[in-house]
């Protein structure tokens, strides 16, 4: 594939993304939307990897591969916790950190 | 030899210190014995150095300040004038502390009175001795000090307590002048030392050396209550009679005087300085005497008497005859302590400080009357008493140099005479008004009062032998007078106050009322509304223009300064906190539009 074919997906993948997190009141279906978004940006990253200094883009990708790995294992136990004290898990019905 | 001298100083200061920490675990009968015992020592020092140390000696404790150019050693000086003052000090002190064992026995604050009046007495002591201005300043202040702790003793009454604030106030301008005074012979000099400065006092500008005493008599005139800072003394009289008996007749109120004569050399380079010491002193004197003349509290009359007194010292001092004033200052701290302290007999028997309400009681207290009488005919300047020799030569001295200043002193003299002996007949002659039982004091009161009638007679004796002590310090003079002369001008001062010992007797005993002549007994009475202008002019001004500072500067600018720093900041909160609504979205959103005006910015600046 052609790296402008990839920026197009990745393109896509960031702003698929960004409107489901904006679009959708499931927070389960937010925080896919949100990994979907993060994926388009790692996407990028690689390919301007592959155009320009290979190894630190890739450590970077590395890098936030695993922190969204262990970040979306925050999230679900956030999630799990909302869903048992709420009884459902959307996004407006969680605003106690109003200032 | 001269390590004798810390045994002048520091046994009080020993005494007020035990007082001050151990005073509650000390039984009373403990306190009057250590804190009399305490300026006995002191004095048996005083009389020891007095014979053993011959003219000068000075004893190098410890460097005090050392700052840049400035050097001040904390020693002690032992000279002629010092061992005088040191002398008089301690034993004046003694007698008084023997004293106020019987007369305060009864308070409730017996070991903090003692343990003030030792801290006094140090201070004093410490004022006396001093061999530099720093020294003499803490001294100074020190005195100043227990004099404030003492006006206010009964605190809780309003009168004395404000009383107590008003002589710290007033002193407190005095003290400004003072410190201003050393700040600039500090400039002017390099050096604080007493001698240095007599000894370069000749090398001064006349008009530096004008500015230099004149603000240290400043400080004069606020300590020795002279115009126009007297009127702090008055109100005084609200302290225990003992109090008032050593600080404010005898000891504290003459520190200015032997400020004066300690730095003589400087007042004399400026002749106009020596003027004003000199008229100050006498308008003090005669101004003070007019309104002794028509008070009716017992310890008011004796307060004005002590500034017309002490502007007699500065009288003498101003017109060159240091050792005539000196010898004033010397004999009146016998007979007017005396004074006070018969003074407080009196109101320690009848409860009352109001001479219209006594009376009669020559019968039932003869041995206050008796020595009353004997101090009353010392201040008056009967011949054989005290008084009359110290008032006498300073009288003489100023003929010489000036015909009205002698004038308004032989003319206060007669006054003298007359408010003293008005005090008399209406306390002790005629009939008891008001009081139902009175009886003499106790032996340890009329035990000390006893030994000062006698110095009060005596004290006068050694004109010549007190000069002739003096002299030593170089620049101490007195004029010649012709003898047919100096009996013409006695004649006329001893005359004039028995003439006025006879009006107060017709007009107290014999009319038996004295006279109201309206205007201006009322002028006198209320004291030439001197206080009520200071009100006016000083007062009342001051307070309502801290009022208005405090309203619009303090409140307005400052707190509005530090309160609208915490509004900024709550009111900041308050505007950010709409961005935290605690929806995810909105933060979402937040981001989104961040990144994207990052975006837009980096874009627009790579194109």
């Amino acid at each position: 594939m052609s790296s402008f074919s990839l920026f197009i997906l990745a393109a896509l993948l960031i702003a698929g993304g960004i409107a489901g997190f904006f679009l959708r009141k499931d927070l389960l279906t937010m925080l896919l939307s949100s990994e979907v978004a993060l994926s388009g940006a790692n996407l990028l990253l690689l390919v301007f990897a592959s155009q320009a200094s290979p190894t630190e883009a890739q450590a970077a990708v590395l890098a936030i591969l695993t922190v969204a790995a262990a970040e979306v294992a925050v999230a679900l136990a956030a999630l799990a916790v909302v869903i048992r004290e709420k009884g459902k898990a959307t996004e407006d019905i969680v605003s106690e950190m109003k200032g | 030899m001269s390590l004798l001298l810390s045994g002048v100083l520091f046994p009080p200061a020993l005494g007020a210190l035990i007082l001050i920490l151990l005073g509650r675990l000390l039984s009373k009968r403990s306190v009057s014995w250590l804190s009399p015992a305490a300026v006995g020592i002191s004095f048996l020092t005083s009389l020891l150095s007095f014979f053993l140390i011959k003219g000068k000696a000075s004893l190098y404790l410890f460097p005090w300040l050392s700052v840049g150019g400035l050097q001040v050693d904390f020693s002690l000086l032992w000279d002629p004038l010092s061992s005088i003052m040191a002398l008089t000090v301690s034993g004046v002190s003694f007698l008084i502390h023997i004293y106020s064992v019987g007369y305060m026995g009864e308070d409730p604050g017996y070991r903090r009175y003692f343990a003030y009046l030792n801290l006094f007495t140090f201070s004093m002591l410490l004022l006396v001795l001093a061999p530099n201005l720093p020294m003499m300043f803490v001294g100074w202040e020190g005195v100043g000090l227990c004099s404030y702790l003492l006006i206010g003793f009964w605190f809780e009454k309003e009168t004395a307590a404000n009383a107590g604030k008003k002589a710290f106030i007033v002193n407190r301008v005095g003290d400004f002048g003072f410190l201003l005074g050393i700040f600039l012979l500090f400039t002017l000099l390099g050096n604080l030392n007493f001698d240095y400065i007599n000894y370069h006092a000749n090398s001064l500008a006349p008009s530096a050396a004008t500015a230099a005493a004149l603000l240290l008599f400043l400080g004069a005139t606020g300590k020795s209550a002279q115009i126009p800072l007297y009127i702090w003394l008055p109100d005084a009289m609200e302290g225990p009679t003992p109090v008032s008996a050593l600080i404010h007749a005898a000891t504290m109120v003459t520190a200015g005087v032997y400020m004066v004569s300690r730095l003589f050399p400087l007042y004399a380079r400026s002749g106009l300085a020596l003027n004003v010491v000199a008229w100050v002193g006498i308008i003090t004197a005669a101004f003070a005497a007019t309104i002794a003349l028509v008070q009716n509290d017992i310890k008011r009359v004796l307060a004005y008497s002590t500034i017309s007194q002490i502007g007699y010292m500065f009288a003498g001092v101003g017109v060159g005859a240091v050792s005539a004033g000196m010898f004033h200052l010397f004999t009146h701290a016998f007979f007017k302590s005396l004074l006070f302290l018969a003074a407080g007999s009196v109101i320690h028997a009848l409860g009352t400080q109001d001479m219209r309400e006594m009376g009669g009681l020559r019968k039932k207290m003869p041995i206050t009357f008796w020595v009353f009488t004997i101090a009353a005919l010392a201040i008056s300047g009967i011949p054989g008493f005290a008084g009359f020799f110290s008032k006498d030569q300073i009288l003489a001295q100023a003929y010489i140099r000036s015909k009205a200043i002698w004038a308004i002193g032989v003319v206060t003299a007669g006054l003298t005479a007359f408010y003293m002996f008005r005090l008399i007949f209406m306390t002790f002659f005629g009939e008891p008004r008001g009081w139902k039982n009175a009886h003499e004091s106790p032996p340890v009161m009329t035990g000390p009062m006893l030994v000062l009638a006698f110095f009060s007679v005596v004290s006068g004796w050694f004109f010549s032998s007190f000069h002739g002590w003096l002299k030593p310090l170089g620049y101490i003079h007195l004029e010649e007078l012709p003898e047919s002369k100096e009996a013409l001008l006695m004649g006329a001062s001893v005359g004039l106050a028995l003439l006025a010992i006879g009006l107060a007797w017709w007009i107290y005993l014999k009319r038996g009322k004295g006279f109201h002549t309206g205007f201006i007994h009322k002028l006198l009475l209320n004291k030439y509304y001197v206080d009520e202008i200071y009100n006016a002019a000083f007062v009342i001004p001051y307070r309502e223009g801290s009022r208005l500072i405090s309203r619009y500067f303090d409140i307005g600018i400052i707190d509005g300064t530090v309160e609208g720093s915490g509004r900024l900041t709550l009111q900041g909160g308050r505007l950010m906190s709409f961005f935290q609504s605690g929806f995810l979205k909105d933060y979402a959103l937040w981001m989104a539009a961040g990144v994207v005006l990052a975006l837009f910015v980096m874009l627009g600046r790579a194109l």
